[in-house]
């Protein structure tokens, strides 16, 4: 235990030493104070909070005392409530503060300060069946969130509050060899809390996304390669749709529980080409989770998040790093 | 040239019956492990046989397989244009009444079948039949049987009723009469992962896919996980449910 909590600790000095090292290679230049509205702030949280269960399960046979049930040919039987159909609902409540490097995202200028961020998270999952389709099952699933953005430490960062609501509608077909098939379409609207939640932002994002998912109990593994086109609108910007790109990502993670703890990165890196400029980003985000569950409801995080973006247009590269801890709750249904 | 016809359909006939190539034998064994041994029905003229491996089975039914202490057996039955898949795990016996009808003496044993089959299952306290095409497994009990439906779309029935079952349902199959008891149902992966009668043998079974796929769909469909396990039917007609402790939790 101690081991691997002074491994953790060695990684993220390790990762904000990286992070020093990639905000020196920014040139300084002078920023305007807008927000990004290309720079999805919860692009990881998306993938932790998906409602895909686990599959695999802990099959350990090795147990110091063996009772008869573990000598049955027919395996271990653990009895389980299971819904008759696969409807479902998941509600999750998460809140998270943190302190972030960089939040308006910029390369030098004077909005490159560290500020506080709270963040608050409502999220409905609608699992709409679960179908065994013989060889690959196939869910639905619906999700409604809504999430806060609350700015602190530094006055400069005052009109930089906003609340994002996600309307995402997903198809995931789950094959036997781990594969996943899932196409997706999701719509996400950032919103001004002191401007009557007038719409600053929006866009229409369908995509479609190939993972494979590998277990090695009791770590467990993705990778997931995904596409996708986002169709924007930004009713404030001289151009609506100035933001129009195609982003194509790919995302690996692990998780690794150990007593009640569960540690998972996640790594992922976007190449995203805007449509109308001529400019290519690549995005790449690194978050480390280190979360405790205290009950099936409730859990309790600390994490760090690194995300960096190279661009081919001058002033648009920065990085930016973010630590912080959190609680969710959730409950199924 | 219709007398010609129809002779030379006799006589395909005839070489057939009288010596079928050993590739249309109705079952053949595709994996021992262990001692394991084929029983005809006369037992004083017939003493048990070794089995081997590909060995394929042409004696007259009834006969009985049987897989000795930490042996298993596998065997292919010939259905028409498919196979089904019997697999046998250790200490177990089973007989061949017929194609269709097997008496499971002691142990466990799995069957797997593409296509539509009724099965007529006896054992010294029970009996029942299950029909449909799907993945299963049974174990004698002292009074009965214990059934778990691993993929498919699969009914048992006692005397003239018909119950549909889901994979992840596990059934006690009790007394002469067949009584069907309320189905429990069992965390798939776990079965998946830990049941010798998939495990144990070389090959995956060609239902492997959609053995996962009913977990995946288990999986989404789970409300509770009970903190306790399954075990045997005692002899006074009580099941054994073992309380897992805190620490050994899966």
């Amino acid at each position: 235990m101690k081991k691997v909590s002074l491994a953790f600790i060695v990684f993220l000095g390790f990762m904000t030493g990286f992070s020093t090292f990639l905000g020196a290679q920014s040139p300084t230049a002078t920023q305007n104070g807008s927000r990004k509205f290309d720079v999805r702030p919860d692009a990881l949280d998306q993938y932790r909070n998906r409602s895909i269960p686990k599959t695999s399960s802990s099959t350990s046979s090795s147990r110091s005392n063996n009772p008869d049930f573990m000598d049955s040919d027919m395996g271990i039987q653990r009895p389980v409530e299971a819904k008759k159909t696969g409807f479902g609902y998941h509600l999750g409540f998460e809140t998270k503060i943190y302190h972030s490097s960089n939040p308006a995202s910029v390369d030098g200028g004077d909005f490159e300060v560290s500020a506080g961020i709270w963040e608050n998270a409502l999220r409905n999952n609608f699992l709409l069946g679960a179908y065994d389709l013989g060889g690959a099952s196939f869910s639905p699933v619906l999700s409604l969130t809504y999430v806060k953005f609350n700015h602190f430490g530094d006055d400069l960062f005052d009109t930089f509050d906003f609340d994002s609501l996600g309307l995402n509608f997903a198809g995931i077909f789950q094959f036997s060899n781990g594969l996943t098939l899932r196409s997706s379409i999701a719509y996400n609207a950032d919103l001004n809390p002191n401007d009557g939640l007038e719409r600053q932002y929006s866009q229409i994002a369908p995509s479609l996304a190939l993972g494979k998912s590998f277990s090695l109990d009791p770590i467990s593994a993705f990778v997931e390669w995904s596409v996708g086109y986002n169709f924007t609108d930004n009713p404030s910007g001289l151009d609506d749709d100035g933001l129009n790109r195609f982003e194509t990502a790919l995302t690996g993670g692990l998780t690794v529980p150990f007593g009640g703890f569960e540690f998972s990165p996640l790594l992922r890196f976007a190449l995203v080409d805007y449509s109308k400029e001529n400019r290519t980003d690549v995005m790449s985000s690194l978050n480390l989770q280190l979360q405790y569950a205290f009950t099936q409801w409730l859990k309790l995080k600390v994490y760090a998040n690194m995300s960096a973006r190279n661009s081919d247009v001058p002033d648009s590269d920065f990085s930016r790093f973010d630590t912080g801890a959190g609680a969710s709750f959730d409950a199924r249904f | 040239m219709g007398f010609l016809f129809l002779s030379v359909l006799l006589i395909t006939d005839t070489l057939l019956s009288a010596s079928p190539p050993e590739h249309l034998a109705p079952q053949r064994v595709t994996y021992t492990f262990g001692k394991t041994f084929l029983q005809a029905q006369k037992l004083e003229d017939n003493p048990p046989v070794e089995i081997e491996q590909n060995q394929p089975i042409k004696i007259p039914y009834p006969y009985a397989v049987i897989a000795s202490k930490n042996s298993y057996l596998e065997i292919y039955q010939r259905e028409n244009d498919h196979m089904s898949i019997i697999r046998l795990g250790k200490s177990t016996g089973l007989e061949f009444s017929e194609k269709h009808e097997i008496y499971l003496f002691q142990g466990a044993a799995l069957l797997s079948h593409r296509v539509y089959i009724k099965w007529n299952v006896h054992s010294p306290n029970s009996q029942f039949i299950i029909q449909g095409k799907g993945t299963w497994m049974m174990e004698a009990t002292p009074l009965g049987f214990k059934v778990i439906i691993l993929e498919g779309s699969l009914g048992l029935a006692s005397n003239d009723n018909i119950e549909s079952f889901q994979p992840g349902d596990l059934i006690l199959v009790t007394d002469q009469e067949g009584k069907i008891s309320q189905d429990l149902e069992v965390e798939l992966p776990l079965v998946l992962g830990t049941s010798k009668l998939l495990n144990h043998f070389p090959g995956l079974l060609p239902s492997h896919s959609r053995l996962i796929s009913a977990a995946q769909v288990q999986a989404m469909r789970m409300k509770k996980k009970y903190e306790a396990m399954i075990g045997g039917v005692r002899p006074n007609r009580k099941l054994e449910i073992w309380q897992i402790p805190k620490a050994e939790q899966p």
